[in-house]
């Protein structure tokens, strides 16, 4: 890989990330007068001394009682420390211990879908390419209408209904002492298994069918290239020729969409993770969201777009590595 | 040579595409026999259905959609029509070989082309990777590719296109085939590369002993290389001559239509002179011979019955109810 191309990206990346931070800095304090009447608006019957002495600790506590610039700079440099700020929850817990406490969880549920769907995505979708307009190929086309009609969510309570209540394959519904709970020992380990098969099922089902499915089409298309015609009247077998010649180029457009879902692993699971009341950062989100608690909202967001640029940036260089057009460009002549 | 023998015996060869709009008849009943040593040339316009003969020579055309059919098809004493696909393999790339118009998009954009060569000798040649390099580097340079050990590690992207062309080349020639099958190798290179890439072409066919099928619609490459013409019109054979007969006194009005479209560099001219109208459709194809809604000769007989494939003299078949003379 060339060494000029990495750093490029990396920069990049990062001057993105600072944008990000910007805009997560300031569009909170668009339209708002006074942000600690945002965190505090006022209660019915409080008188305005008090509330203004509210106003003026919160201010103070939250770090209004500076200018503008000032706070930014200030809310750069706790980002440099890792420090997302203060939750409105009780007991004041920092942002980034809440994330750090829910992120296992979210990434146990995210990163089994996202291995499930790519496996089978991509073996399912190769064998249909290989066997066009066979039962496989039509099981595929048909599939996926139902499962891009179908909503993740829908899938899920039908399943949390008939696996869950109705033949109690798995448990419908998370048992609320898994987390606090669980101390890494096999017992435990199997239990999270067990809780978190069914979420996992419902979201892999649109995954793998989607998987699958631009795993088809990319194989198909590269099939007809020119160059795959060439390989085979190098008389190539068959077999070599979908491997070293197929295979290569048609995992091109996947990688793609493998990067950009590593943007989706944390903030994905949000609806899912409620139907089964699953203890991750989509419940976190959520409860961030219900109760007005802006530095958690912030926080979560500032972390989503950081990892969604992060996918960004891993997606590329694999690209690089993959396609050599990609680092050489115009190369020599 | 063997000249009572030919190298490639092709008769009736049939090509069809069934669409849900009908019926693509590509070719339809070709006869061609190509000698050892020999280049034959096959001309005509786009859509003619040159490069599904050549295809289907290889035996390469996906079937569904396409289905071929002929009488015979024989080449150096094997029957193609009748090879299980694991025999073809072993005659593609060793016996036969093809090289393909647009030399960029005929090469795997994300192997070296190096790798790509080494692919041959690995597999006809049962050679080790290290010969196998040395090999490929050694064609590289018979061809004519500049320090061809760096070349080796390039990517086909990094090259230029009579660079890549050459590449094509130096694969196809790699094993010493018996057929070399080219494709309109020339015509995505401008005409400077066109005459230096012919020239290798040329000379390796020479050295090699090679028969060469040129397909191109491109008369002036067809002077430089062939030595016997088929002219294809619509899927079928319309006048085969040896190269000189042809040029200089060609029979059927359709290949006179093709000459005097050539532009002449000494004589002032405004306008082109072109065929009018264009290639009929192939779902649609005219009644009576092909080519006479297009034709200044036509008569009658013409618009009702199609001419046979005849003998025209030595060496020369022609398919047209009144040729030139």
């Amino acid at each position: 890989m060339n060494k000029a191309y990495v750093i490029k990206r990396i920069l990049y990346t990062l001057f993105i990330f600072l944008i990000v931070t910007t805009l997560n800095f300031f569009i909170p304090r668009i339209g708002v007068d006074d942000p600690a009447e945002r965190y505090y608006p006022p209660q019915g019957n409080m008188s305005d001394i008090e509330y203004n002495i509210i106003k003026q600790m919160t201010r103070k506590q939250y770090g209004f009682d500076v200018s503008t610039w000032e706070q930014y700079m200030r809310y750069l440099n706790n980002l440099v420390h890792g420090d997302l700020g203060t939750s409105l929850q009780a007991g004041s817990p920092k942002v980034v211990d809440l994330i750090a406490d829910r992120l296992p969880w979210t990434l146990v549920l995210s990163v089994s879908n996202l291995f499930i769907s790519m496996l089978f995505g991509l073996l399912f979708g190769t064998y249909a390419a290989w066997n066009r307009g066979k039962w496989a190929d039509r099981l595929l086309m048909n599939a996926s209408t139902v499962t891009t009609a179908l909503p993740a969510f829908f899938l899920a309570l039908l399943f949390s209904l008939y696996m869950g209540f109705e033949w109690e394959w798995f448990p419908a519904y998370t048992d609320p002492s898994l987390v606090s709970s669980f101390d890494w020992s096999m017992e435990a380990i199997g239990k999270v298994a067990q809780n978190a098969a069914l979420p996992i099922i419902a979201m892999s089902v649109g995954g793998i069918v989607s998987y699958a499915q631009s795993t088809r089409n990319s194989v198909i298309a590269v099939s007809n290239e020119d160059y795959v015609v060439t390989a085979r009247a190098k008389g190539l077998s068959t077999k070599t020729v979908m491997y070293k010649h197929v295979l290569r180029n048609a995992l091109l457009p996947i990688v793609t969409s493998l990067g950009m879902s590593v943007s989706g692993l944390i903030g994905g699971a949000v609806v899912i993770e409620q139907i089964f009341n699953w203890n991750g950062m989509g419940t976190l989100f959520l409860t961030a969201n219900n109760t007005n608690d802006y530095p958690l909202m912030m926080g979560i967001m500032l972390f989503l777009s950081g990892v969604a640029l992060l996918g960004n940036l891993i997606t590329d260089l694999c690209y690089s590595l993959l396609d050599p057009r990609v680092t050489v460009g115009g190369g020599r002549r | 040579m063997t000249e009572n023998k030919p190298l490639l015996n092709i008769r009736n060869l049939k090509v069809v595409f069934p669409s849900d709009m009908g019926v693509v008849r590509a070719v339809e009943g070709i006869d061609l026999s190509v000698h050892a040593g020999e280049c034959a040339a096959i001309v005509g316009e786009s859509g003619c259905g040159k490069s599904v003969t050549s295809m289907a020579i290889m035996r390469l055309l996906n079937s569904p959609p396409a289905l071929m059919q002929a009488d015979e098809m024989t080449f150096d004493g094997h029957d193609l029509l009748s090879m299980e696909e694991n025999e073809l393999c072993e005659l593609r790339g060793k016996d036969i070989c093809m090289i393909f118009q647009d030399a960029l998009t005929a090469l795997n954009p994300v192997m070296t082309i190096g790798r790509q060569m080494d692919e041959i000798f690995l597999r006809h040649q049962k050679m080790s990777k290290k010969e196998a390099k040395k090999a490929s580097i050694d064609a590289l340079s018979l061809v004519g590719v500049p320090s061809p050990e760096r070349r080796y590690h390039d990517y086909p992207h990094q090259l230029s296109g009579g660079m890549r062309q050459r590449v094509l080349i130096a694969m196809a020639f790699a094993v010493k085939p018996k057929l070399i099958i080219a494709d309109e190798p020339t015509t995505a290179l401008d005409v400077t590369i066109q005459a230096q890439v012919l020239d290798v072409l040329k000379k390796m066919q020479k050295e090699n002993g090679t028969a060469l099928i040129l397909i191109t619609h491109d008369l002036s490459v067809v002077a430089h290389m062939a030595d016997t013409v088929h002219v294809m019109y619509s899927g079928k054979l319309v006048e085969e001559a040896p190269l000189r007969e042809l040029f200089l006194t060609p029979h059927h009005p359709y290949t006179q239509g093709l000459l005097a479209s050539v532009p002449k560099l000494d004589q002032c001219t405004t306008r082109f002179v072109q065929i009018p109208d264009q290639v009929p459709n192939p779902m649609h194809k005219p009644t009576g011979c092909y080519f006479h809604p297009r034709c200044n000769y036509c008569t009658a007989e013409c618009k009702e019955k199609m001419p046979v494939l005849k003998e025209d003299g030595e060496n020369r078949r022609i398919r047209c109810h009144h040729p030139l003379v």
